[in-house]
């Protein structure tokens, strides 16, 4: 195994040289870190001491820290923003050690398939700010699919506009303290009339990782269908979908078009 | 490599692997009151404070543990001077084969700290992390609810 040195940067410039080195990987928790082979990792960059857990919240919009831990997320939403669909997803992720461990920024650029966080900052339209390489701020979906964003890049936060969301967020486990092998995002927005104005939907576990149904939720906002009608508008989402631990294919898509049908309910019935 | 860890109070100056979790580290050197489960963070045998914070210590590289605090379930109590959640397992039966239980108390430990007067949900939900093969959980929230009543009245 070759030798692998450890880095304890002290602010986030000197982080920002260090990551552009060949074979940096930075670190926040290391919960991901630890379960990779590190065949070509040189060397780690402890992110401690960069002060990037903070929260900041206005009336505008969220930025979260990228070491903020599940935990702390959990706390400074459940204080300032108790309705907000990332503090709902992350309060049942893991288990409470490893919400104490498991930061923002490792959970998105690790980004695996049971990722309780992806659902939500795809919902949310968020950004990630960059420092390294390739520095500035990026749509979160632009960062999932790009991996040269991501090549010798430290992000250092998240951001998303505030906005009046009702939310719905569904995990598809075995236990409660499952990794979910599907997850279900939904955010609807209404008008003082209580009308549905914008609505994103987002699956999680899918063969692309995430899918965001757009196509419905054009219909939705267009067509706005009574809750008996709902049936009609699911989509097939076999495609979609490759068997998962907890179960085939065909079980998960069916699962999704079901949960997914209730969570509308919910939403629209709330709307 | 070698870092100082302050382990249940006291500095100690620990040579250690660069890919060493803290759990392999505190077992190496003597504490092995930090039982290694799964060493995949879901059985909570290997839980510590870090900080302040529960975490799994085979979840945690040593490297990045350096030059913090960590208390282990002797930092709690010993045999000689149990702690009231010890003592509350102890009494109520919650201890078969023992195992599971230094990170029990650990996760108990964090819970009361913060609710002092948890409800049985809320003791479910902090023992998430914690798996016992022996018991069924049912002895062990008993002991805990004990343990809460009793330190709530110390």
């Amino acid at each position: 195994m070759s030798i692998l040195n450890w880095y304890y940067p002290q602010t986030p410039e000197e982080a920002a040289l260090l990551v552009q080195r060949d074979g940096m990987i930075p670190c926040g928790g290391g919960t991901m870190l630890l379960r990779s082979a590190m065949t070509r990792t040189r060397g780690f960059i402890d992110l401690r001491h960069l002060h990037l857990g903070y929260f900041n919240a206005s009336s505008q919009s969220t930025t979260l820290g990228a070491t903020l831990t599940y935990s702390e997320t959990v706390e400074k939403m459940a204080s300032v923003l108790p309705d907000s669909i990332i503090g709902k997803a992350l309060h049942h992720a893991a288990s409470t050690p490893l919400r104490n461990v498991i930061t923002l920024g490792g959970s998105l650029a690790a980004a695996p398939p049971w990722s309780d966080l992806l659902g939500p900052l795809v919902a949310l339209e968020a950004e990630v700010e960059l420092i390294g390489q390739n520095p500035g701020n990026f749509s979160v979906t632009d960062y999932l699919g790009r991996s040269e964003l991501r090549e010798k890049s430290l992000m250092v936060n998240i951001r998303f506009a505030n906005a009046q969301w009702e939310s719905y967020y569904y995990r598809g486990v075995r236990t409660s303290f499952d990794l979910p092998s599907l997850t279900i995002t939904i955010l609807a927005e209404k008008t003082i009339h209580g009308q549905l104005k914008n609505i994103r939907i987002v699956l999680v576990g899918t063969r692309e990782k995430y899918q965001r149904l757009q196509h419905l939720e054009q219909q939705l906002v267009e067509e706005r269908p009574h809750l008996h009608q709902l049936p009609e508008f699911i989509p097939d989402l076999l495609s979609g979908f490759a068997g998962r631990r907890l179960g085939s294919a065909e079980f998960m898509a069916r699962l999704a078009g079901i949960e997914l049908q209730r969570g509308l309910e919910k939403i629209l019935r709330e709307v | 490599m070698e870092g100082t860890f302050r382990i249940n109070g006291r500095h100690e100056l620990l040579e250690f692997s660069e890919r060493a979790t803290l759990l392999q580290v505190l077992r190496d050197n003597g504490h092995q009151e930090v039982k290694e489960g799964c060493a995949e963070g879901q059985c909570g045998s290997c839980l510590v404070l870090l900080d302040g914070r529960l975490v799994n210590s085979c979840q945690v590289f040593a490297a990045a543990a350096v030059n913090r605090e960590i208390t282990t379930v002797q930092g709690l109590g010993t045999i000689h001077a149990p702690h009231a959640i010890q003592e509350a397992l102890v009494e109520v039966g919650a201890v078969q084969c023992g195992f599971c239980t230094p990170g029990m108390v650990m996760a108990a430990y964090y819970l009361l700290r913060h609710h002092p007067d948890p409800s049985e949900k809320e003791i479910r939900r902090a023992l998430d992390g914690n798996l016992c093969r022996c018991t069924g959980y049912t002895k062990i929230i008993e002991g805990i609810r004990l343990a809460a009543r009793r330190m709530r009245q110390a």
